[in-house]
């Protein structure tokens, strides 16, 4: 395997699960966050001669981010357009002998996730999942720093207000 | 409840990386046979459609079948409302006429 193949191996290997569970928060399916996590490596490897080293981790989330977004608004759009009630989305991770509780619990945390406005959605949703700095956050969404931490801390006061105290850990 | 259960880290589906590889490996073959097999045949399909044409018959009917060395039949010339007259030719390839406009009655007997 070429050196470069290598990188991409590498790359993808340290950041599938990150990526995968910031993707999986905007569209809820396990199938599509997974389609959605690969389309954006190979949109960062397609560019792969002209991106910085230091730079492709919050690249990697900033396409991720994108493509979910375009996804989810052309799900939207397609429900729209052919009449198709929209219906909540099953969590697909609940098995059959789950507790209702469990289910009941995941269901209001999606709701409340998903009532965010996108941008504070974005922040927290990286900041919680990704493993990357403040600084990183700021340079995949393209904003200050200092706004990162503010955003952060709108998000998580409103996802107390939905769903209770939030405790660490 | 706890900020883990709200941002609960989810393990991606198995076997990514070979899945990602085998897209990477589609991207990198050329697609243009594909794209110049579907070509040609679309352009078959499109040719194999059209109706056949007896060129040779087409030809023997045109006033120019001679120049194509097709004898030409000598019953090709049909007037109306006029008169012939079939004159010498070197070439027997090639008949010449002359022709005039004449009303029924006038046509003298053609030769």
């Amino acid at each position: 395997m070429t050196a470069r193949a290598n990188e991409l191996e590498a790359l993808y290997v340290r950041l599938e699960k990150p990526v995968f569970n910031v993707v999986y928060r905007w569209l809820w399916n396990v199938e599509e966050a997974r389609d959605v996590t690969q389309e954006a490596f190979l949109k960062v490897w397609q560019a792969w001669e002209r991106v910085d080293a230091a730079t492709v981790e919050p690249l990697v989330f900033r396409t991720a981010l994108n493509l979910a977004a375009n996804r989810l608004r052309t799900r939207k759009l397609w429900g729209w357009l052919t009449l198709e009630p929209v219906r909540e989305r099953a969590d697909e991770r609940a098995a059959p002998d789950e507790a209702l509780d469990v289910e009941r619990r995941r269901a209001q945390v999606r709701r409340a996730v998903d009532a965010l406005p996108e941008k504070l959605k974005r922040v927290v949703v990286l900041c919680e999942l990704s493993g990357l700095s403040y600084a990183q956050v700021a340079e995949a969404l393209e904003i200050p720093s200092g706004t990162v931490g503010s955003r952060r801390n709108l998000a998580l006061a409103a996802l107390q207000k939905s769903l209770g105290p939030l405790e660490d850990a | 409840m706890k900020r883990s259960d709200v941002f609960e880290p989810l393990e991606p589906p198995p076997h990514g990386w070979t899945r990602m590889k085998a897209r990477l490996e589609e991207r990198r073959r050329p697609r243009w046979p594909l794209a110049l097999a579907a070509g040609a045949a679309v352009f078959l399909a499109v040719v194999l459609q059209q109706p056949r044409v007896d060129v040779t018959a087409e030809l023997r009917r045109s006033p120019s079948a001679g120049a194509f060395g097709l004898k030409v039949s000598s019953e090709a010339l049909t007037l109306k409302d006029g008169a012939s007259q079939q004159l010498p030719s070197s070439d027997e390839n090639v008949l010449l006429y002359r022709v005039a406009v004449v009303s029924p009655s006038e046509a003298p007997p053609s030769e």
